[in-house]
């Protein structure tokens, strides 16, 4: 019926509490002698209470976090962003320079094979291993010293004919494996270690002798002599010889705190955790500051105590979210297939995904 | 629905003013207030948390990037909501143009939200009346789902933040006529799939 079609578009406005007491009064009249309007009308009020009753959905935890991360950067370029730039341009102008005086220094060292065959032919026709590892003479040198300065043992050590340098007795001759460490330590990648040498160098230094440890400290010192050339070769930090040797060396003090300075405990784990060796295969962790032990195939945070667990797949949209909320979530999941972790006032149980 | 503390519009306008001044507790103090709300709707308009986070989170740093332009004639509430609108529309749009579903999973309804997942762990209701109970929420948000955009953002906006029909003209961008016929055709729609889905 046209006047029933017209009376249901009030509906909503009548639900709402939008309509004029006059519409109200002729919606109502109508409602009182059609029976099948009152039915519509009632279908359109359960419809609106159901989804009135659903549950709020609120926003996630760390909401605001997000936020003020995301404005973060906006915040710093709208208050200081003039500033900010103009700060930034020496740096640039000297990271400029710096680019435009090492590519030419650094060209000859990255396109020079040779040097490297130099090197092995050195070792080969008995050079001393001290003599081309040059990286301890450069990690003596003040760390503010110019690039230039730096390299220039490193390019000493590799122009010198090999007939000029003294030659070691035969049976000093390194092993490959020496080899491989001495290329290592001298080719351009030394560059980069003069801040961060790897715990394998470091183990090396823990090797020198005294007397070369000596000239280290003192850069304006002459390149090893025949004494250390003459020294014992590599005593590793156990305490086992690499071979037979007369006397064990000591370390140099300075050289031996570097290498108490490497991770003999603990170690990175690949998810940035950090991992208790303790000397055995690992069945305990730490991840984000909280402590995971191995019981049948499953890490479990270590004060769980049996609590309900809410169960979480991997492939699941909440996992995703719970990661993308809490990036720990991520770090506590690369343990391992099942996991057990606190988070919120919630115990999750992560489980592997159905392929899994 | 969501229930909280309606803002004072002189308090916003005080906010607004602060966060013009480049007040960054202002803008929180902001966010605090209206974060549920503007999720609420996103969340329901949208069906899936992972758009709802993203959505909410730009409307926000739109806000504060463009909070000049908020002229103060509107209530604060309704200018959150017209970014929301925008964002929520591109984002359909996206997802569209890249062929991917926006609609709810089941899943997604009963597992995606970490609130529910505590409510879950922690109410004294029994099991089945909680699986009952995302049972039926899930057949109302796929209905939901199932409307096309235009009344599906008017529903929201009215049945689930209280939002007036000049409101909702306003967030929406069309007159209030056309907001009434939506809810109309909307409600009308929804008793006739939930009656489908053996709901009603």
């Amino acid at each position: 019926m046209p006047e029933c079609d017209a009376i249901r578009e009030e509906f909503s406005p009548l639900l709402d509490g939008e309509l004029s007491p006059d519409q109200q009064a002729a919606v109502e009249a109508h409602l009182a002698l059609c029976s099948e309007c009152l039915r519509e009308l009632d279908r359109y009020k359960k419809v609106t209470e159901l989804y009135r009753a659903m549950a709020p959905v609120a926003a996630p935890a760390g909401f605001e976090d997000r936020i003020a991360r995301a404005l973060r950067p906006r915040v710093i370029g709208f208050h200081t962003g003039r500033h900010a730039r103009r700060r930034l341009w020496p740096l640039l102008a000297a990271a400029a320079v710096l680019l435009v005086c090492a590519v030419p220094a650094l060209w000859p060292i990255f396109h020079a094979p040779d040097r490297a065959d130099m090197r092995l032919s050195k070792l080969d026709t008995g050079a001393a291993p001290e003599d081309v590892l040059e990286t301890p003479t450069i990690e003596s040198k003040p760390r503010s010293a110019p690039m230039l300065d730096i390299l220039e043992p490193a390019d000493d050590a590799t122009s010198k004919p090999a007939s000029e340098k003294p030659k070691a007795p035969p049976q000093e001759s390194p092993s490959p494996a020496d080899v491989s460490q001495t290329l290592r330590s001298t080719t351009p990648k030394s560059i980069d270690n003069l801040a961060l040498s790897t715990p394998k160098e470091e183990e090396q230094y823990t090797t020198m002798p005294k007397e070369r440890a000596a000239a280290d400290i003192s850069p304006s010192n002459p390149p090893a002599s025949a004494t250390a050339v003459s020294a014992p070769p590599p005593v590793l930090k156990n305490g086992i010889q690499a071979e037979a040797q007369p006397t064990p060396v000591p370390a140099p003090p300075l050289i031996a705190k570097e290498a108490d300075r490497a991770p003999m405990v603990t170690v990175e784990a690949h998810v940035g955790a950090s991992v208790d060796r303790q000397g055995s295969p690992s069945a305990r962790k730490i991840v984000a500051n909280r402590t995971f032990v191995l019981e049948n195939d499953i890490w479990r945070q270590e004060d769980y105590a049996g609590a309900q667990t809410v169960s979480l797949t991997r492939d699941s949209g909440q996992f995703k979210t719970l990661c993308e909320l809490h990036p720990e979530v991520a770090e506590f999941a690369a343990l391992g297939p099942r996991v057990i972790f606190y988070l919120k006032d919630i115990w999750y149980s992560l489980e592997p995904t159905a392929a899994q | 629905m969501v229930v909280l503390n309606e803002a004072r519009d002189d308090t916003d306008t005080t906010l607004v003013e602060a966060c013009r001044q480049g007040d960054i507790n202002a803008f929180n103090e902001v966010v605090r207030r209206y974060k549920n709300r503007v999720y609420n709707v996103i969340f329901r308009f949208l069906g899936n948390h992972e758009d709802a986070v993203e959505v909410a989170q730009e409307v926000f740093v739109r806000a504060y990037r463009s909070i000049d332009r908020f002229q103060g004639e509107a209530k604060l509430c309704t200018w959150l909501y017209t970014i929301a609108v925008n964002l929520s529309r591109n984002r359909i749009r996206d997802r569209a143009r890249k062929g991917r579903n926006l609609g709810v999973s089941l899943e997604a309804l009963t597992e995606d939200a970490p609130g529910i997942a505590q409510i879950a762990a922690s109410t004294a209701a029994s099991p089945r009346t909680f699986a009952e109970q995302h049972e039926l929420d899930d057949a109302l948000q796929r209905c939901l789902n199932r409307l096309g955009e235009t009344h599906r953002l008017v529903f929201v906006l009215r049945v689930f933040d209280g939002l007036s029909y000049e409101e909702i003209a306003e967030s929406a961008g069309c007159p209030q006529g056309t907001v009434k016929s939506r809810l109309n055709q909307a409600r009308k729609s929804l008793a006739e799939c939930l009656k489908r889905s053996g709901v009603l």
